[in-house]
């Protein structure tokens, strides 16, 4: 999107934000309110960590302090990409990045020795969700929808989006609602519908849903509901199924509510926001009687504050068979925690009914005792095998192959 | 306490660490800010209605804040010739001057009802976590102690509407639902803080 045509999605963009505003829900502040912390939480200075605009030398990334399993190799595979967040890959191999805050499209092409970039798309607010289909690159940019047709083919001008956004009728809440887009096996394009808060009631036919549409933004169906923050899913390559990660709440305590990999038997499937947590914690400010009747559990429960985003089966043939249908997992890493968890990738193993489900660490190294240094957001299988992992921190890729 | 002593100490290492916040040059910023004060004020104490006081702001909030300017990611069209074609380093030394200026706040008379509402609301929705002990502001997020009422009151009003891009979302989840009302204690609670 060249600077004319982001002024003009600019322009569009608070028009139809201030159309698709809406009268604030009514919710009783009386005192004490909801999300009030337990006594121990009560004075704790934590708060969201500074994202980083500025682009990040490579020569500043201290890729030699992370571990990987034996055998295994890391490598810098792109950088100079501040905020690179979710990856999709168009037929003719180029790597479509998503960021929030800094709202850019990322596009990268492999030049074998090196690989390059340009700036696809800028002034967007947070299109974080990017999915592939047919030539055409889709963008979702909290309630906004675009198309990049034959994109491919031009990536340095890419020219003015389709945009489809008055087809997909997207409630304008930013919060938990920067997307993460993806194709699901029938050919419908999937996203979710966060919490607008930490903890709150919700309309459950509006907000905290992964919802499926056809391409065209009709034929809309929920897919589940009493999701809080689901930032990545894939399907099991051995059911079709679909698997999501989802967020826990803040300011509950220090060890929990652990985040979760959910699976999806039964479509219209409710995970418990904002009554029942994790293993089936009820919350403690918003209860309701038998507050896990008729949730869907989690498989596995993902560690408190982690923060576990982007998520895939591996199904490539590059790694040790045993790694078939594993399930790679990047975890962000906390901020509502004193002792800092996640910062990784995790390796997820369990069965197609989600039998016998294990974690252990597939990437670490990015926490330094208890300071990080980079934020693995998501994690992509490339059709040779190997795994790119984003780290929005840095704004690089990495590669991650293995030797036989 | 403990967890006190030992967090304050980390918040400073973060601010220095953030590469926005170290490297802004105050003697460099106010040689080019000349064009800044005629609606904040040469100390960057605003005195014109819905303008933000700059002074004592952290550089790293004011950092990105003309960051999100400059990239039209924050539409405020009255900033965006201020930023158009300015460097990361030209908006570091802005925001470096800035937040070596002492804010000498001017508040309204204090209205005790809205104040003792604020009051509560703060501790309810931890203000202070973010925000700093006494509002002063950390990194990336604002100084609100002493700001001008009218201008926190549209800050909020703007983010709970979804109207305002932050560097985070926290904010208008922070706020999510709460009554006009309230906005306006908070707002009238903040700026009565020294």
């Amino acid at each position: 999107m060249k600077l004319g045509s982001a002024l003009t999605a600019v322009a569009l963009l608070l028009a139809s934000t201030a159309l698709a505003q809406q009268p604030a829900p009514a919710q009783n502040p009386a005192l004490p309110g909801p999300g009030m912390p337990p006594s121990h939480m009560t004075n704790m200075t934590l708060s969201p960590h500074p994202p980083v605009m500025q682009v990040t030398a490579p020569d500043k990334i201290p890729l030699n302090k992370l571990k990987v399993p034996a055998g295994f190799k890391i490598e810098l595979w792109a950088h100079g990409m501040p905020g690179v967040r979710m990856m999709t890959r168009g037929d003719k191999g180029t790597i479509f990045g998503g960021t929030r805050i800094i709202g850019r499209v990322y596009a990268i092409s492999d030049k074998g020795a090196q690989r390059e970039h340009v700036i696809l798309a800028q002034g967007l607010t947070q299109p974080n969700g990017l999915a592939f289909r047919n030539g055409a690159l889709y963008v979702t940019a909290i309630n906004k929808v675009f198309r990049y047709d034959g994109v491919e083919d031009k990536l340095a001008n890419p020219g003015t989006p389709v945009e489809m956004t008055d087809a997909f009728k997207l409630p304008p809440e930013v919060h938990h609602n920067w997307k993460f887009t993806a194709f699901g096996p029938d050919n419908k394009l999937y996203f979710q519908v966060g919490a607008p808060c930490n903890i709150c009631e919700l309309n459950d036919n509006v907000h905290g849903q992964i919802r499926r549409y056809n391409p065209d933004g009709s034929g809309m169906e929920i897919v589940a509901k009493g999701v809080r923050n689901t930032v990545g899913f894939d399907w099991d390559p051995r059911s079709g199924q679909l698997w999501f990660t989802d967020n826990g709440r803040d300011w509950m305590s220090e060890d929990g509510p652990e985040e979760e990999l959910n699976r999806v038997s039964q479509i219209g499937a409710h995970y418990g926001f904002p009554y029942c947590h994790a293993n089936g914690i009820p919350d403690p400010d918003f209860k309701k009687p038998n507050p896990c009747q008729g949730v869907t559990l989690p498989v596995i429960t993902l560690g408190a504050h982690a923060a576990a985003l982007g998520m895939r089966f591996y199904r490539g043939n590059m790694f040790p068979p045993e790694y078939q249908n594993s399930i790679l997992v990047a975890r962000r890493g906390s901020w509502n925690r004193t002792q800092k968890n996640g910062y990784d990738v995790v390796r997820v193993t369990a069965g197609a009914n989600g039998e016998n489900p294990k974690v252990e660490p597939f990437i670490t190294g990015f926490l330094d005792g208890n300071d990080f240094w980079g934020r693995p957001v998501d994690v992509h299988v490339q059709p040779d095998g190997s795994v790119l992992v984003s780290d929005e921190q840095n704004g690089a890729i990495y590669r991650v192959s293995y030797q036989r | 306490m403990t967890v006190l002593r030992i967090a304050a100490p980390l918040a400073v290492a973060l601010l220095l660490a953030s590469p926005a916040a170290a490297e802004g040059d105050a003697a460099r910023g106010k040689a080019k800010a000349e064009q800044c004060f005629g609606c904040h004020g040469e100390t960057g104490n605003s005195t014109m209605p819905n303008i933000p006081s700059l002074a004592q702001q952290p550089a790293a909030y004011t950092f990105f804040q003309l960051f999100l300017f400059r990239e039209k990611l924050r539409n405020v069209p009255t900033m965006t010739p201020f930023v158009e074609g300015r460097s990361d380093q030209d908006l570091e030394d802005f925001a470096a001057y800035f937040a070596g200026q002492k804010l000498e706040p001017d508040p309204e008379p204090r209205d005790d009802v809205r104040f003792q509402r604020g009051a509560e609301l703060s501790q309810r929705l931890r203000c202070a976590s973010c925000h700093g002990a006494g509002y002063v502001g950390q990194a990336q997020m604002a100084r609100l102690a002493g700001q001008r009422e009218d201008y926190t009151l549209m800050a909020l009003e703007q983010y709970q509407k979804n109207e305002r891009t932050g560097i985070d979302t926290n904010m208008t989840a922070v706020i999510y639902g709460l009554p006009a009302a309230d906005l306006a204690a908070l707002a009238h609670y903040m700026a009565q803080q020294k």
